[in-house]
């Protein structure tokens, strides 16, 4: 690498456009003893960046490490949060299955035992005669509760004597009819009137 | 029902499968140790760039504890190395934040290695001391930047990773900061010239 060259470099290497190769070569003419006089002003970086690069931290400091690690307590799986998650799931997700099975499986069954083999016809017509009373105890207090409603009819009287209201209206138009019959009575009796101021002189 | 059994027989092999894959992943220690302790260096080096030597040392082996914890967190990075130092990183920053650390705190100075004419050695000692000056007065992130690409010499992808900032920020960033260090020692130079 000759002077002009690292100068290119160097240019890309402030504006930030160098690559790692570039820059590893620009590092290792900056460590070779061959620096150009003019170039003297970037040694110190680069010396810096070299040196700073083998920098290690005390001795001590992977035992420190281990034994740190060492006082961490390790989580028993029932601590784990994860772990109850998962464990919930699959609970729920068995308990749901369980349930489904018991309802459509298991129970059917059973009824259809009991159906073939506990009722004997006994059995029904006491069933039948206890649901008879039972039926007709309830009719029977719903009479009673019904009785309080029969004066709604009288509600039905009561708007016949209304209608009789119609009646009204023919009479009405009689006492109409006459009334104007009587006007044009009058005014027979005005004319009358005229033939007396004639008859007066 | 058939469904529902389906449903069912689906759930139990995938929790299966899942407890199955957490054991297997799961590191054991020595594993962890195996994997991760090489990175120590490294990751010292980062937090020195922040704080001083005692604090990196002891930021470092709580970052140790906290990936112990996460080891199966690990597993879903692309690198353990950049998950370690964006562990490192935030146990640094939050470090200086409730510290309100003072800018600018110089660490402990390595010497160059002493190859070249003694005369030239001191005068570059005062230069290099001068860089490191600098760099602990740039701004927390273009520190960061120039020890990971500088020093560690990491690609730009995996320090954008480390920093969740965009590759073409980093490149703006580390030229601003290499320019700083650069016209720094460039002015420090012309002035101790002129002195003498």
């Amino acid at each position: 690498m000759n002077t002009t060259e690292i100068k290119i470099l160097l240019d890309k290497y402030y504006e930030g456009e160098t690559s790692r190769d570039e820059e590893k070569i620009l590092k290792e003419y900056f460590i070779g003893d061959q620096v150009d006089e003019s170039l003297l002003e970037h040694l110190p970086v680069f010396t810096y960046f070299k040196t700073e690069s083998k920098i290690k931290p005390g001795l001590d400091l992977e035992d420190k490490i281990l034994e740190k690690l060492d006082e961490v307590p390790i989580i028993p799986f029932y601590k784990n949060k994860t772990f109850w998650t998962y464990f919930a799931g699959i609970a729920a997700t068995l308990l749901f299955l369980f349930t489904f099975i018991f309802e459509t499986q298991f129970n059917l069954k059973t009824d259809d035992q009991l159906a073939v083999t506990s009722y004997s016809k006994q059995d029904a017509r006491l069933a039948y005669d206890q649901t008879r009373i039972a039926l007709a105890y309830v009719s029977g207090k719903y009479a009673e509760a019904t009785q309080p409603l029969s004066e709604v009819s009288k509600f039905g009287k009561s708007t016949m004597v209304v209608s009789e209201l119609g009646k009204m209206s023919a009479e009405l138009d009689k006492i109409n009819s006459n009334v104007n019959k009587m006007g044009s009575s009058v005014d027979k009796l005005n004319k009358l009137s005229k033939f007396s101021i004639i008859v007066k002189p | 029902m058939v469904f529902l059994s389906n449903v069912v027989i689906f759930r139990c092999t995938f929790v299966m499968k899942l407890l199955t894959s957490r054991l297997q992943h799961t590191m054991t220690k020595q594993e962890f140790v195996f994997r991760v302790m090489p990175l120590k260096d490294k990751l010292f080096r980062l937090a020195r760039r922040i704080l001083d030597e005692i604090e990196a040392e002891d930021i470092v082996q709580d970052v140790f504890v906290k990936l112990w914890a996460k080891r199966d967190e690990i597993e879903q990075y692309r690198s353990i190395d950049a998950f370690a130092m964006v562990v490192t990183k935030n146990l640094c920053l939050d470090k200086v934040k409730s510290k309100a650390y003072q800018n600018g705190k110089i660490t402990d100075w390595n010497e160059p290695i002493d190859h070249r004419s003694p005369e030239r050695m001191t005068e570059l000692k005062d230069d290099v001391k001068m860089v490191h000056q600098v760099i602990s007065t740039l701004p927390e992130q273009q520190k960061l930047i120039v020890q990971m690409r500088d020093v560690e010499d990491m690609d730009y992808e995996e320090i954008s990773e480390v920093l969740k900032m965009s590759v073409n920020t980093i490149r703006v960033n580390l030229s601003r900061a290499r320019k700083a260090i650069r016209d720094q020692v460039i002015k420090t130079h012309n002035y101790e010239y002129h002195g003498n």
